[in-house]
């Protein structure tokens, strides 16, 4: 106290930190090997959750798109539900079809529709000179298609109620579609154009705009002509489907409600009588892929905690032995002067840094992976912060749960025998 | 060599060292009845027994036995390396038998620098890197501990080799490292243990002028050896036996002188 000590002020932490960190990594560096060894479960565990995150995240922006495109504020009437065996699918062959009287008695019944389309896909040839388009997607849509679709026109109009009345042949063309059709020309110039779908003769009365592209692949080879048109095309005994808009967002259950119990009526269906019919929003599909993509988080929690262990046991291990390699180095750093806190977390930082440095790899490896999967497979990618920060924080607990015991130990080392030690 | 230039025996009183508020006269270090007794099984040992040792500030003295006499333990003792089992132990005015392992820790990093017979440095660390270690534990920031490390080389004679590593060093120049280590936080007492034990004739006398010289500019030094050759160069002699302190006289020292080397090339 009364000697010249100015200055001086004992701080365990901040020893240890600028210590530990540079001798930590100077070890590291000298047994390249080793280190690479020990640090491999954090490796495998860290890259496997930037991977798979990035990949599900990515897949997430694209789904995500897909729905908001269809509209979170309608839902549709299908005959067939979700199948998730082919006894289901079996079963669900047997139901009767959706038929546009169906869509009548919806229209004239129900109390909380804004609209009820009519709606039923295809594929067929498109022709326009000596162009020809093999599978272009056909959607045959009821006249209030219009009235609810979310994507829009770049030039022309809708079908009126008059042309889908009378199964008029006129089409509204996506615009690949148009590019493919009429090579280098203004899009706005195909409205009018005689068109051939399946050789019969269409009028182009409107360019929709694009829909863009899910899971690298275009949605804009598409055609669309009235209901009527599509079912003389493809024979009348398809199934509609319907998409139905309830007069306001809020009211969607309700509207739903009201749609299976009108259909149920319509097909004479007794109470115990499961519905032969599905009735599916956005939301369905929303809570199906979250249970999916629920899955595969869970399955990665389970081979990350497991490679985490193992590489934490191994972690503990390699530190177990630095401590005994280096016990003459703990007596001489105690003789000096360091105290047990000091000594402790020397090696805590030590074991941290080394499994946080397999954390850094295995996010650089999990990045490129992902980059890679990205550049050859159409699923994209998203980056995620927060996986990268709980990989990080992950292995960071890891190295203070395994790097504990052995860094206790050192500190308890006696400094008379840690001198000793040969 | 040195920038210390060996002066006479007298060792003046260095004004610096002595802490304001004590009085001169008070010794550096004071035991009374110090004992140490280890259990093994059922059996005791008494390492030590009722040791009185009075160490003046600047005095060199040499602690002699044969192994088993109870020197080893003393040294520990002295060091703050360990706690007797009876007795006091006053070091620079502080009482320091019954402190735990932390403040034992703080007392060796302020008041003690030791000299091992095997160097112990550290193999990875620079020389200069060495000799902060006991200023890092003291929480010396960098600018600070790389100046006064330099000048604790400087002091040794070895600020030129501040980079190398011990493998790159000979057995002297090691054990010149080891002492500006001891050094650097100017300790109240240097503890040596057998310093030259490791070393040939010739580097043994460079390093014992290099003692005598850090004597001569006021340093308290306590050295352990078994080599009355070693011992010939304090001023004070003390001789331990089964654990007791036999003989403690004061004598003429020896100037340091090159050895004659017969095995000349």
């Amino acid at each position: 106290m009364s000697r010249a000590t100015s200055g001086r002020q004992r701080s365990n932490t901040a020893v240890g930190l600028g210590e530990g960190v540079a001798i930590a990594l100077d070890s590291i560096w000298a047994n390249k090997l080793r280190s690479f060894l020990t640090v491999l479960g954090n490796i495998v565990a860290v890259s496997s959750i930037v991977l798979v995150v990035t990949i599900i995240q990515g897949v997430n922006a694209e789904v995500t798109g897909l729905f908001t495109a269809e509209g979170a504020d309608v839902f549709n009437v299908r005959r067939m539900g979700l199948s998730f065996s082919h006894d289901d699918f079996m079963a669900m062959r047997n139901r009767p079809r959706l038929t546009r009287d169906d869509a009548r008695v919806l229209r004239e019944s129900a109390q909380t529709f804004a609209a009820v389309v009519e709606q039923s896909d295809g594929n067929a040839r498109v022709e326009y000179g000596n162009v020809s388009l093999d599978r272009i997607d056909i959607e045959g849509r009821s006249f209030e298609w219009g009235l609810i679709d979310g994507t829009g026109l770049a030039h022309g109009r809708y079908f009126s109620l008059l042309e889908v009345q009378r199964n008029r042949s006129v089409a509204i063309l996506a615009p690949d579609v148009v590019d493919e059709l009429f090579p280098g020309l203004d899009p706005a110039s195909a409205l009018g154009k005689r068109i051939r779908i399946d050789d019969i003769h269409f009028t182009v009365i409107g360019v929709s705009n694009s829909r863009g592209s899910a899971f690298g692949f275009s949605q804009d080879e598409v055609a669309i002509i009235p209901i009527g048109s599509f079912l003389r095309l493809f024979g009348s005994r398809r199934s509609l489907e319907f998409t139905v808009k309830p007069d306001s967002p809020e009211m969607l259950q309700e509207a739903m409600d009201e749609a299976r119990l009108l259909m149920r009526v319509r097909h004479q269906l007794r109470p115990r009588d499961d519905d032969d019919f599905a009735i599916m929003s956005s939301d369905t599909f929303v809570d199906l892929y979250n249970q999916f993509t629920q899955g595969i988080y869970g399955a990665l929690v389970g081979i990350v905690a497991m490679s985490l262990v193992v590489g934490g046991i191994v972690i503990m291990n390699i530190m177990l032995m630095v401590v005994t390699e280096r016990t003459r180095e703990v007596g001489v750093r105690k003789a000096v002067g360091a105290t047990y806190q000091q000594i402790l977390w020397q090696f805590l930082v030590e074991a941290v840094t080394m499994s946080l440095t397999g954390g850094i790899i295995g996010i650089t490896l999990g990045y490129v992976a992902a980059t890679l999967i990205a550049a050859f497979t159409p699923l994209p990618y998203v980056l995620a912060t927060w996986s990268i920060l709980a990989a990080l924080g992950t292995v960071m607990i890891v190295g203070v749960v395994f790097g504990i015991y052995p860094a206790s130990k050192a500190a308890r080392l006696d400094p008379i025998e840690a001198l000793r030690y040969e | 060599m040195s920038a210390n230039a060996p002066r006479a025996s007298e060792a003046p009183e260095d004004p610096f060292r002595a802490p304001p508020g004590q009085t001169a006269g008070e010794p550096m270090i004071r035991t009374r009845g110090l004992s140490k007794t280890y259990t093994m099984g059922r059996m005791k040992v008494h390492a030590l027994r009722d040791v009185d040792l009075d160490i003046e500030r600047n005095e060199f003295i040499a602690i002699m036995g044969p192994s088993g006499s109870g020197k080893s333990t003393l040294m520990n003792l002295l060091g703050c390396l360990d706690s007797p089992t009876a007795g006091d132990y006053t070091l620079n005015g502080q009482g320091v038998s019954n402190l735990d392992d932390n403040e034992l820790a703080a007392v060796r990093n302020r008041e003690i620098g030791f000299v091992f017979q095997t160097f112990n440095l550290l193999p990875r660390a620079t020389a200069l890197h060495n000799v902060e270690l006991p200023l890092i534990y003291a929480g010396v920031g960098r600018r600070e501990r790389r100046e006064r490390a330099m000048g604790a080389l400087d002091r040794t004679g070895l600020s030129d080799r501040a980079d190398h590593r011990p493998n790159e060093l000979s057995g002297g120049q090691r054990q010149r490292v080891a002492m500006a280590r001891a050094l650097v936080n100017e300790p109240a007492i240097l503890l040596a243990d057998e310093p030259t034990g490791n070393l040939d004739s010739k580097t043994s006398y460079e390093i014992m002028e290099l003692v005598v010289n850090l004597h001569s500019s006021g340093q308290t030094i306590v050295l352990v050896t078994h080599e009355s050759d070693i011992a010939h160069y304090a001023h004070r002699v003390t001789h331990f036996l089964d654990g007791r302190l036999v003989s403690d006289e004061l004598q003429t020292p020896r100037i340091p002188t090159p050895p004659v080397v017969d095995d000349n090339e």
